[in-house]
């Protein structure tokens, strides 16, 4: 039995998801049927798939006399109910009444059980929710000095999509953004979960919300009761002896709680008013809250702040990479004009490469906001590149945004191919970053494991690869940390003949060659193999400070 | 009616509640369209009653009734003969012949997508349930869930993704 790759598993899944939904076009029915007939696994795939298309409808009937949705048990009464009204009939054809009877006696007589709601009436209640899986509810869209109070605990990247999950901060702030429209701006030291896509809950410490119309509705848990926005603007600080500041800035907030007496209180709080709720529940109004809560403009403020002191770290590596005597060529893609057709290479010490050429690529932006990028997308972008040099040894890195993976290559660097020693640096059609050499045998291909998987696609991400004759290994690194590693077989002396930047001119079956659908905004070739911490510098100093429209295409 | 017609008939309800899930789901691995495969049932139901005589008690039900099922999909590929979503025979059988040989796991993986439902939030467990609820269509679902249609086959897609993978994992957990 052969094993499907990643790519294969998507777009099985994609066709048996449209084949349940009668979606599946005439030409796609019959790629998968011969798929089918000629593949165990994915014959086995499709009967999976299909069993739980079964079994999910057989859940969804059991739910049917029962509103709750707490359970999903299978038990005896459920199957009666599900299948009665079809046995019913079939019963009655056959063997007439008294068996049509005995079917409501037993159906009767095994009745489901009363299912208790969990959840309740009490808005005070604790929530309990079994624990979610694989689910995306918010994005991390911007951090100021964050440190994560248990480094050995879950800690989100900025621009990292966030599962139902609880973020500690010890100190600084974040903003993240829920995919149903909410922003919460966390204030550390803070502990807040992340529910639902619409719904956080605060333990404690301080958050400032901004809720558009189309999230109305989003519901933070505090600890006495519950704050649902109506669309508006509010402050929450919950404090560690379990009393709760609410504040509301615009609009209407609706608190509801319950007091350890068991009073229900419900309070609604308007633009410029003030709750206080102490430990055991009590809401009085207040004037003010005691201390003021940071906003998305503040933070986009003190963002913008630590921007600028990332960008000068950043310019400061880029001319110390530029000054290196190992660099053989550097593109920090910095300062060029939008109409320039020339890559300006930056190594001092390297006068023999060339500026690289620039044919049909668009300039775009990239990491961050003023900086250049390169972006390709349609198949003759490319930047062609004078690289006379003969390397024992080397390192290639490159900071580059994929779009998509719909080519068997994306390519980042690649020389042409009948060259003794020419070298083309890619990413492959299933994520993995491959480095092909030309040997006196033919060609070689190093992959790395799945680097670029969908939740990669659309973001910036670092990448390096370092060939070391001497050690005979070959490195892949992804975002500053080693990733994989293979044997190198039969070193050669790398050479770049006819190089394009971003483009590959001899993949298989592809005519007038490919270019990489997406865009490069860094990128060196370095004589020699820089180990880790170097390769992790590049990385840490350069990656993205803030992720600019971070929910513009995930809203689903 | 006498003791023994009795007898047979309370047979028949015990065994038709013990597997007419799994005999559903073999005729849905047939016939992908939910719909078409609920039609197939009802009249493979009848047939079964019809012939339950002939069923000698203490053998394999469930492999019965599924050969009955399978002459009723083989019979009504006529009628599904200009629907889009029907197998040649060739392809019908070899899958037919593998789903006998995982019905163990698939029991597993039936038990499994229970646990892996609870661990769905509730909007996209109501999403998916919604849409698995008789008669209910994305349109239902999409409702249920305030979701925009494009965006509820997106979901759904992910759902089912998401469900598929953790139940596999329930599964690869389960045998370490």
């Amino acid at each position: 039995m052969t094993s499907l790759s990643d790519k294969e598993i998507l777009e099985l899944h994609d066709l048996l998801d449209a084949l349940v939904e009668n979606n599946l076009p005439k030409h796609k029915l019959v790629r998968l049927e011969n798929w089918i007939s000629d593949n165990e696994e994915v014959r086995q795939y499709y009967i999976e798939f299909m069993d739980m298309s079964s079994s999910l409808r057989h859940y969804a009937e059991e739910l049917i006399s029962d509103d709750t949705e707490d359970t999903v048990e299978e038990s005896p009464a459920n199957i009666v109910s599900f299948w009665k009204p079809l046995f019913a009939i079939a019963a009655l054809v056959v063997f007439g009444i008294f068996f049509n009877q005995e079917i409501q006696n037993f159906s009767f007589s095994t009745d489901a059980p009363k299912l208790v709601n969990s959840k309740g009436d009490d808005p005070a209640a604790p929530l309990e929710r079994a624990p979610v899986i694989v689910d995306t509810v918010a994005v991390l869209t911007k951090s100021v000095g964050v440190r994560w109070e248990d480094p050995t605990q879950f800690r989100a990247d900025l621009g990292d999509t966030l599962e139902p999950s609880t973020l500690k901060l010890a100190n600084g702030l974040a903003q993240v953004e829920f995919l149903q429209g909410a922003t919460v701006v966390l204030e550390g030291p803070v502990e807040f979960s992340l529910e639902n896509p619409n719904e956080g809950s605060l333990a404690r410490g301080k958050l400032r919300a901004i809720v558009p119309q189309v999230a109305t509705g989003f519901t933070v848990v505090v600890p006495k009761g519950r704050v649902i926005d109506l669309g508006t603007d509010f402050g929450l600080h919950v404090h560690a002896g379990g009393s709760t500041e609410l504040f509301v800035y615009q609009g209407n907030v609706i608190y509801e709680g319950q007091t350890d007496s068991g009073e229900n209180i419900t309070r609604e709080v308007s633009g410029g008013e003030s709750i206080f709720i102490d430990p055991y529940g009590n809401a009085n109004w207040v004037e003010m809250p005691s201390e003021p809560f940071i906003s998305a403009a503040d933070l986009a403020f003190r963002s913008m702040e630590e921007s600028q002191r990332r960008h000068s770290a950043w310019v400061d590596l880029s001319n110390d990479i530029s000054s290196d005597p190992k660099t053989v060529l550097y593109f920090s893609f910095d300062n060029h004009s939008p109409w320039s057709r020339i890559l300006r290479n930056e190594s001092v010490s390297n006068s023999s490469v060339q500026n690289g050429a620039i044919v049909g690529c668009n300039w775009s932006e990239g990491r961050w906001s003023g900086k250049g990028a390169l972006s390709f997308k349609r198949k003759n972008d490319r930047v062609r590149l004078q690289l006379p040099s003969h390397l024992k040894s080397a390192t290639f890195s490159a900071w580059l945004k994929i779009d998509s993976l719909d080519q068997s290559i994306s390519p980042i660097i690649c020389s042409e191919p009948k060259s003794l020693g020419s070298v083309c640096w890619s990413v492959n059609g299933d994520g993995k970053i491959v480095l092909r050499t030309r040997n006196s045998g033919g060609n070689t291909f190093y992959e790395s494991a799945v680097a670029f998987r969908s939740d990669k696609l659309g973001r910036w991400a670092h990448v390096a690869t370092t060939y070391n004759a001497d050690a005979k290994m070959i490195t892949h690194y992804v975002n500053g940390r080693s990733f994989s590693r293979e044997k190198l077989i039969d070193p050669v002396i790398l050479t770049f003949p006819k190089a394009m930047l971003g483009h590959s001119s001899s993949t298989k079956g592809a005519n007038g060659g490919v270019a990489l659908n997406g865009s490069i905004d860094e990128f060196g070739v370095f004589e020699g193999v820089y180990d880790e911490d170097q390769i992790r510098r590049i990385y840490e100093v350069g990656r993205p400070f803030e992720v600019p429209n971070a929910l513009g295409t995930r809203i689903p | 009616m006498s003791n023994n017609v009795q007898d047979r008939s309370s047979e028949l309800v015990q065994l038709m509640m013990k597997y007419q899930r799994r005999i559903f789901a073999y005729i849905h691995t047939l016939v992908p369209s939910r719909s078409d495969a609920e039609d197939i049932l009802q009249e493979a139901s009848l047939t079964i009653c019809e012939k339950f005589s002939g069923f000698e008690t203490g053998t394999n039900f469930y492999s019965w009734a599924c050969q009955i099922a399978y002459w009723k999909v083989r019979a009504a590929r006529k009628k599904f003969a200009t629907s889009k979503v029907v197998f040649n025979q060739e392809v019908l059988d070899v899958i037919s012949e593998t789903r006998f040989e995982l019905e163990e796991e698939l029991d597993t993986r039936h038990g499994a997508l229970s646990r892996c439902l609870k661990k769905l939030n509730d909007r996209d467990r109501r999403m998916v349930l919604t849409r698995y609820e008789s008669g209910k269509n994305v349109t239902a679902a999409a409702q249920a869930s305030g979701r925009t249609i494009q965006g509820a086959y997106k979901a759904l897609n992910r759902i089912r993704k998401t469900l598929f993978d953790c139940v596999s994992f329930e599964i690869s957990t389960e045998r370490a």
